[in-house]
Parts: structure tokens; C-alpha cells; sequence
């Protein structure tokens, strides 16, 4: 009996040499969790299906005019955007788009992982921050950390194992990383490509996706949302949940 | 030749379909039907408790959060010791969203809808594409362990809502 072994994926990706001083949110700005399958970047909304990436014009915001569909792969399950690139995560890859001609996306690079899973990204300028959950085949997951600065050409710089991992956010120097039942962890990026574990932070509830907002990280969690106050990168403090 | 062949066809026509053999009683998915018209509706309503939620969007102190297959949670977080949740917006088979500006996008079964969230207590549809999700329609039942047998979907009742596993005797499809 074959063993079925889907993972999941998020990304980060890292503004590693710019600093991220955009990430503090006005009171207009739209946020997205990792988990999602579409996004808009300036004037276009981009939706993976399972395995296709479509365009939209949303220069008349409550009218998408659709542009185009490139296929990309199968088991599509997530998309980030950084810049002029898309990094979008299926059941076995990481691939990269640039949305130079934002109309039509080109494929840049397709990153195979070892292992098969569903995987949100992160990424910034020179690293990309993934993770892949092994389920069906008894838990388990790692979080990936690769090279971009070839963008034709990521490598896998090293991995971190998890329990059971989800989304994942990046505040300044702080990667958080949603690892299901064993809480909220967090690492010390200020050396992109050696995350330096600091801790973990138990919820109890499964974590699932975050979005960092100023001081704050907005939670799905298993039964609600709750909010964390990361004032303290490193040593962060739940403030309240909502449930039921 | 011929002769041979028809039975040939025949029997391929039978495996496309996913008939299996008679069964007898078995668990297996059916079919749970709305017409069309209704799970396109869609509505504000009251804040609503939170069952099996799902991804979350957040624009300025609002957030986003899918109720998966219900429709989406609208909370305030102004404060963010103390969310309040303000509202609701019924949509069926709603998984996904994303924001810009005073527009929300998401998925009402395949399509994708556009609401304009300048005002959250009434968020009217501004535009739907049809299809642009075509894996969050729900044609086909969940995989499951259980339950590979099911009732085949049939258009002329209804949009397929979701599945109920259940007893029954002698389904005509399995996946």
C-alpha cells in the first residue's frame, strides 16, 4: 500500500538586504495570511487554482477584467508576492514568477522539494522561507530555507524540523512560524540563511497562519483567532482570543 | 470484428462512468442540492459563532475571517486586547479572500465574487466571475477512507452544497 504523503506549504521570503521598513501597516492597508490562493499586487489580482495561475486586472477594483492563465503545475496550494515576483507553492515544488509584464507571468525557476507536501513561502530579496507539512503519513514537516539571490536558480541552504507546521510570518529580525499543536515558534533572522532558534510559544489550540500587524500578530487558531502582542520580538504574549 | 468490438465499447463506456458492480447497502456521499439561485445569495447577517474557521485577511483594523463553506466573520480590532466580532457575510462554499482598497474577493462555490466592504454592514456583490475556482466547487465528494461510493451529482436539481455520508443501497458511482 502506497503511503500518501501530502504536505502543505507557506512561504516567506525575506527582505533580507532592504530592510522591511514597509511591513507596519496603515489603517488601509490590506493584509493577507500566508495560506491563501489569491492575492492582488498593485493594479492585478493573481488566483492559483490546483494547477493553473490566473491574471486579473483589478484597475477597476470591483470589476477583475481576466488576462490570462499559465498552467503551472498540480496540487497548487498557495501564493505569495514580493516585488515583481510570485512565489507560488504546490504539493512537491516551489515556483517562481515574475510579474515584470504583470499581465502575462513567466516562470522563472521550479525548486523541487524532497519531500511532497502543501507549502506556503515567504520570501525577500535573497531568501525564501517555506514550510511543508507531512500529513497522512503520521505528522511532521520541516521549515526550508533557501538562496534566491539566483532567482532562476533557489537552493536549499538548510531545514529545520517541525511538528506540524502551517503559515508563517516575518516581523523585522523575527521569523513565526504557525507549527499546528506545538504552538507558535519563533526564530532569530538577523543571519537570513542560520535561523536561530528562540522558543516557542504554546497557544494551546493548533496555530494554523498569522499576519504580523505593527506590535501585533493576528491568529487563526483552531476554534477562533487570537492576538499576540510581539512588542518583545522574541518573547511574545498572548492578549486575547475569540472563540465560539 | 464489429461484433467483438461493440461488447469492447461497451464495457469502456461502463468503466468511464465509475458504475461499480451492485453492492448492496454501503456507506457512500450524497449529494446535498440548492438551486443555484440560493447559493448565489449573498447576505449580511448578525455575527455568527465560529464553527471551522479558515484563512484570514486583515484590512487596517478589520479583520477577515472565512467560516469554511459558511461565509465570512467580520471583527474589529481596534483594540487588540479585546476583538469584538460585527457582522457576518453569508456566502456557501466560501474557502478563500484576499483584499484591496474597499473590495473583498473570494469564492462563492467556483466563482469568484467581489464585494464592496466600504460599509460593513451591507456588502454588496459588485461583479462574479464564473469558474475561476473550478477545484472549490464541490462536484465531486471528499476523499475519505470511508465511503468511495457515492450518488452521482445530477445538474438538473440543484448546485451540489456538499456531501452526507450515509447508508444507501447500490450507488451508482465511486471514485
Amino acid at each position: 500500500m502506497k503511503t500518501i504523503q501530502l504536505l502543505f506549504t507557506a512561504f516567506i521570503l525575506l527582505l533580507a538586504a532592504a530592510c522591511n521598513k514597509s511591513a507596519d501597516v496603515s489603517s488601509s492597508t490590506a493584509s493577507n495570511g500566508s495560506l491563501t490562493r489569491f492575492i492582488t499586487v498593485g493594479n492585478y489580482l493573481y488566483a492559483v487554482d490546483n494547477s493553473s495561475l490566473k491574471a486579473y486586472s483589478i484597475t477597476t477594483p470591483s470589476t477583475p477584467v481576466f488576462k490570462s492563465s499559465t498552467p503551472v503545475g498540480f496540487s497548487i496550494e498557495t501564493i505569495f508576492p514580493y516585488q515583481d515576483k510570485l512565489f507560488i507553492g504546490s504539493a512537491n515544488a516551489m515556483f517562481i514568477f515574475s510579474i515584470s509584464n504583470p499581465e502575462q507571468p513567466q516562470k522563472l525557476s521550479e525548486t523541487v522539494y524532497f519531500v511532497r507536501g502543501r507549502d506556503p513561502i515567504v520570501a525577500f530579496d535573497s531568501v525564501a522561507y517555506s514550510t511543508v507539512r507531512s500529513f497522512g503519513g503520521g505528522g511532521g514537516g520541516v521549515l526550508n530555507v533557501f538562496n534566491i539571490k539566483n532567482i532562476n536558480q533557489p537552493t536549499l541552504i538548510t531545514r529545520e524540523g517541525m511538528t506540524n507546521p502551517y503559515g508563517l510570518g516575518v516581523k523585522d529580525s523575527a521569523l513565526y512560524v504557525c507549527d499546528g499543536t506545538a504552538g507558535l515558534k519563533m526564530y532569530n533572522i538577523s543571519k537570513p540563511y542560520q535561523p536561530a532558534n528562540r522558543g516557542s510559544l504554546s497557544i494551546p489550540e493548533i496555530i494554523y497562519d498569522i499576519i504580523p500587524q505593527g506590535n501585533t500578530l493576528v491568529c487563526y487558531i483552531q476554534g477562533g483567532i487570537c492576538l499576540i502582542d510581539i512588542s518583545n520580538r522574541f518573547n511574545p504574549v498572548i492578549i486575547a482570543k475569540l472563540k465560539n | 470484428m464489429k461484433t467483438f468490438l461493440i461488447p469492447v465499447a461497451a464495457l469502456l463506456l461502463f468503466a468511464c462512468k465509475g458504475k461499480p458492480a451492485e453492492v448492496g447497502e454501503v456507506d457512500a456521499w450524497v449529494p446535498v442540492y440548492s438551486p443555484k439561485a440560493d447559493a448565489e445569495r449573498i447576505s449580511n447577517a448578525s455575527p455568527q459563532p465560529f464553527v471551522n474557521g479558515g484563512k484570514i485577511a486583515t484590512l487596517g483594523n478589520t479583520l477577515f475571517q472565512v467560516e469554511q463553506d459558511k461565509g465570512i466573520h467580520i471583527i474589529n480590532i481596534s483594540n487588540p486586547a479585546a476583538p469584538v466580532k460585527t457582522g457576518f457575510i453569508n456566502i456557501a462554499l466560501c474557502r478563500e479572500l484576499t483584499l484591496k482598497g474597499n473590495y473583498l474577493y473570494t469564492n462563492n462555490m467556483a466563482d469568484m465574487v467581489v464585494l464592496d466592504i466600504s460599509n460593513t454592514v451591507s456588502t454588496p456583490v459588485t461583479s462574479r466571475i464564473s469558474n475561476a475556482f473550478p477545484n472549490l466547487g464541490v462536484q465531486f465528494p471528499p476523499d475519505a477512507a470511508t465511503g468511495t461510493y457515492f450518488e452521482c451529482a445530477d445538474a438538473a436539481k440543484g448546485v451540489v452544497i456538499r456531501w452526507e455520508l450515509k447508508k444507501i443501497t447500490n450507488p451508482k458511482c465511486r471514485r
